[in-house]
C-alpha cells in the first residue's frame, strides 16, 4: 500500500520537523508552566504536612498560611495541653526572611521539639538548634546557596551561625530558636500558633472542637487540610495558576493548530491532484488526519522529552522551585496535541476538499 | 462507432471582479470511442477550461456534458469522484505527480483511492516498463527527467483503463525529442483502442491526432478531417 501520509512526512522532512517541534514546544509550555506553579505550591504544602502534628491552633481570623504576626500568649501551651486528647502543644513564631532573592518562611521553635516539627527528618550536617543566634537550614536551601555549617550569615541585624543542615522535607527552610526570634521581634512571650499532636488520630475532630469551645477566639485547623488552605487562601495565586493554565492551554493549542494548518494549506495542490484522480472527500480527509495525527503524536512525545529537560533546567537554575509533571497533565497535554493537531488539519482540509479540483490544482 | 463523450452548447464564464468574462461560448462536440482528438488554440483561448469541463473537474456555467450517454453536469460530488475514478485519466502539463511517492507508488496509490483492486502489482510493473521506467520504479519524481515524469503521469492516467484520456498540453514542458516520445506513446495507446482528447497550442503535436479542432473566440471549429 502506498502510504501517502507517511511518505509525505518523510519527504518533507524540514516541514515535518518544524511542525513536530511546534507541537512539542506547545506541549512543553503547558506542562512546564502549569507544573511549575502547581508543583511549587504542592511542595510547600507537603513540607508543612510532614510535621508530626495534627492541628495548628491560632487566633480565629489569623491565617495559618499567610499571616506573620504573634497574636497568641505563650501561656496557652499549658492550657492547651490540659485539653483531653492533646499529647503535645508547641509554640511557633513564623516570620519571613529574604534569602537568595526569594522570600522564605522561617520558624522560631522550641529547640526541644525540633525533631517533631522537622517531621523527624535527619540532620545531615552539624546539630539541632540549641539557643541564641543559631540557624538550621534545610538541605535544599543550603545547596542552592552553598551554605555550610559554621558559616555566619547576617539577618535581621544580627549575625547567625549555621549550626545544622536538615534533610529536605522539613516544613520551612530556616529554623531559629523561638526565644531569639521573639527578642528580635520584641514579642517576648508571644507566639504565632501552636502545633498540637493528639493522642490518636480518631480524637482529632473532638480535640479541635473542644479547643474552639474552651478558648473563644482560637481556631484549630487540621494540618491535613493545609494544601487546600494554601491553594484556596491565596486568591491571587489561584487566579495566577488558573491564568497560567489557561494561557498555556490556549497558546499551545494555537501553536499546534497553526503548525498543521499551514502544512495542510501548502498541500492544497496535492489535494487537487487527489480529487482529479477521483479520491472522495472522506479519503482525502482521512489522509490529512492520518498525517497530522502522526505529526501530533511525535510532537507530543517530543514535548514530553522537552518538558523533562526544561524541568531539570528550571530546577537546576532555581533550586527552590519545583516542577510537577503529573499523569493528569501528561494525558491532558496529549489531548491538547492530538485535538489541536487534528482540528488544525480538518479546517483547511475541509476548505481544500470543497474546492473544485481545478481551483485546488492552480494553488501555488 | 460508439459515441463516448458529447458536449452540447457548453458555456463557461469566469467572474473577474464585477464582470463575468465568457471563456467558452457554446461548444458542441462529439467524440467517438477510439478517437485521438486534438484541440488547438492560442494560450488563454480556454483549452484547459474545456478539458476540465469534459473531465468533470469543473462545472459548466450552462450546457451539458455526457459521458457514455450519461449527463455528468447534474452529478453529486460523490458521483463525480466515482466518474473520475472509473472513466477518466488526466495528464497535465505540470505532471502533478505525488512528489513524496516513488514512481511505483504514484500508480499504486490509485488502488487506495479506488479501493477496488483494479490495479495490481504486475500491471503496474508492466505499464511502467512500457513507458520506459522499468529501472526506475523506486525513483521519486524529482529524480526523473521531465520526459520521464510525463511518461509516469501517462502511465498513471491509463493504469485504471479509463474510457477517456484527457491530456492538457502534455508536451508543454518538454523538449521536442521528449515530446515525440510522449506523442508516440499516445499514438500506440490509441492504436490499442484508447480514446484520447489532447489540447495543445503546438500544431506539430496536434499532427499526431486523428482529428484536430481549433478553439477560437470561445467556439470550436473543425480543422481537418481524415
Ligand atoms: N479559475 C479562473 N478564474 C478566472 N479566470 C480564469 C480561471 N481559469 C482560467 N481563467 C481565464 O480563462 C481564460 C482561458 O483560460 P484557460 O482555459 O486556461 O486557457 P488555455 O488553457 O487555452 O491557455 C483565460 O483568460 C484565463 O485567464
Ligand atoms: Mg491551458
Amino acid at each position: 500500500m502506498a502510504n501517502l501520509a507517511r511518505s509525505n512526512i518523510f519527504h518533507r522532512k524540514a516541514r515535518s520537523a518544524i511542525s513536530i517541534l511546534a507541537v512539542g514546544v506547545g506541549v512543553m509550555l503547558f506542562l512546564v508552566l502549569v507544573g511549575m506553579s502547581e508543583g511549587s505550591l504542592r511542595e510547600v504544602a507537603e513540607r508543612m504536612m510532614n510535621v508530626d502534628a495534627d492541628l495548628m491552633v491560632h487566633s480565629a481570623g489569623w491565617s495559618p498560611v499567610i499571616d506573620q504576626s504573634t497574636p497568641l500568649d505563650m501561656r496557652y501551651k499549658e492550657r492547651l495541653q490540659g485539653v483531653p486528647g492533646v499529647d503535645v502543644a508547641t509554640p511557633v513564631v513564623i516570620w519571613r526572611l529574604v534569602i537568595l532573592r526569594q522570600g522564605q518562611n522561617i520558624f522560631g521553635i522550641d529547640p526541644e521539639y525540633f525533631s517533631r516539627v522537622a517531621g523527624y527528618r535527619k540532620i545531615v550536617a552539624g546539630r539541632e538548634l540549641k539557643s541564641g543566634f543559631e540557624m538550621v537550614l534545610d538541605k535544599r536551601l543550603s545547596d542552592a546557596g552553598g551554605f555550610e555549617v559554621g558559616q555566619i550569615i547576617e539577618r535581621m541585624g544580627h549575625p547567625f551561625r549555621i549550626v545544622g543542615i536538615a534533610e529536605t522535607g522539613v516544613p520551612v527552610r530556616i529554623f531559629i530558636p523561638i526565644q531569639t526570634l521573639q527578642e528580635i521581634l520584641h514579642a517576648e512571650g508571644r507566639a504565632s500558633f501552636f502545633f498540637i499532636k493528639c493522642t490518636s488520630a480518631q480524637v482529632i475532630p473532638e480535640v479541635a472542637a473542644e479547643i474552639e469551645e474552651r478558648f473563644k477566639g482560637l481556631a484549630a485547623f487540621p494540618l491535613g487540610n493545609y494544601y487546600q488552605a494554601l491553594s484556596g487562601s491565596f486568591w491571587g495565586l489561584r487566579v495566577f495558576i488558573r491564568s497560567v493554565t489557561a494561557v498555556a492551554l490556549v497558546i499551545s493549542f494555537l501553536v499546534i493548530l497553526l503548525a498543521t494548518y499551514t502544512s495542510v494549506l501548502e498541500r492544497t495542490r496535492e489535494i487537487g491532484i487527489l480529487k482529479a484522480l477521483g479520491a472522495t472527500r472522506a479519503f482525502i480527509l482521512r489522509e490529512i488526519i492520518a498525517e497530522s495525527l502522526a505529526i501530533a503524536a511525535c510532537g507530543v512525545i517530543l514535548g514530553y522529552a522537552l518538558s523533562l529537560l526544561a524541568k531539570a533546567a528550571v530546577e537546576l537554575k532555581y533550586p527552590l522551585l519545583t516542577v510537577d509533571i503529573t499523569w493528569t497533565r501528561i494525558f491532558l497535554a496529549a489531548g491538547l496535541g492530538v485535538i489541536g493537531g487534528v482540528l488544525g488539519a480538518i479546517y483547511p482540509g475541509m476548505l481544500a476538499v470543497r474546492k473544485d479540483p481545478v481551483v485546488a490544482l492552480s494553488y501555488e | 462507432m460508439k459515441q463516448i463523450i458529447e458536449a452540447v452548447d457548453l458555456r463557461k464564464s469566469y467572474v473577474k471582479g464585477r464582470e463575468e468574462v465568457p471563456v467558452l461560448k457554446g461548444i458542441n462536440l462529439t467524440v467517438e470511442e477510439g478517437e485521438f482528438m486534438a484541440v488547438v488554440g492560442p494560450s488563454g483561448s480556454g483549452k484547459s477550461t474545456l478539458l476540465y469541463l469534459l473531465g468533470a473537474l469543473a462545472r459548466p456555467t450552462a450546457g451539458k456534458v455526457t459521458i457514455e450517454g450519461k449527463d455528468i453536469t447534474s452529478l453529486s460530488e460523490r458521483e463525480l469522484a466515482q466518474l473520475r475514478r472509473q472513466k477518466i485519466g488526466f495528464v497535465f502539463q505540470r505532471f502533478n505527480l505525488f512528489g513524496a511517492l516513488s514512481a511505483y507508488d504514484n500508480l499504486e496509490i490509485l488502488s487506495d483511492i479506488s479501493r477496488d483492486g483494479t490495479v495490481n502489482r504486475e500491471e503496474i510493473k508492466e505499464l511502467l516498463a512500457k513507458v520506459g521506467l522499468r529501472e526506475k520504479l523506486k525513483f521519486k519524481p524529482r529524480e526523473l527527467s521531465m520526459g520521464e515524469e510525463q511518461r509516469l503521469a501517462i502511465a498513471r492516467a491509463v493504469v485504471r483503463r479509463p474510457a477517456i484520456i484527457l491530456a492538457d498540453e502534455p508536451t508543454g514542458n518538454l523538449d521536442w525529442d521528449n515530446a515525440q516520445i510522449v506523442l508516440e506513446l499516445f499514438q500506440s495507446l490509441n492504436e490499442a483502442g484508447q480514446t484520447i482528447i489532447m489540447v495543445t497550442h503546438n500544431p506539430q503535436a496536434a499532427a499526431y491526432a486523428s482529428r484536430v479542432l481549433r478553439l477560437t473566440d470561445g467556439r470550436l471549429f473543425g480543422q481537418k478531417e481524415d
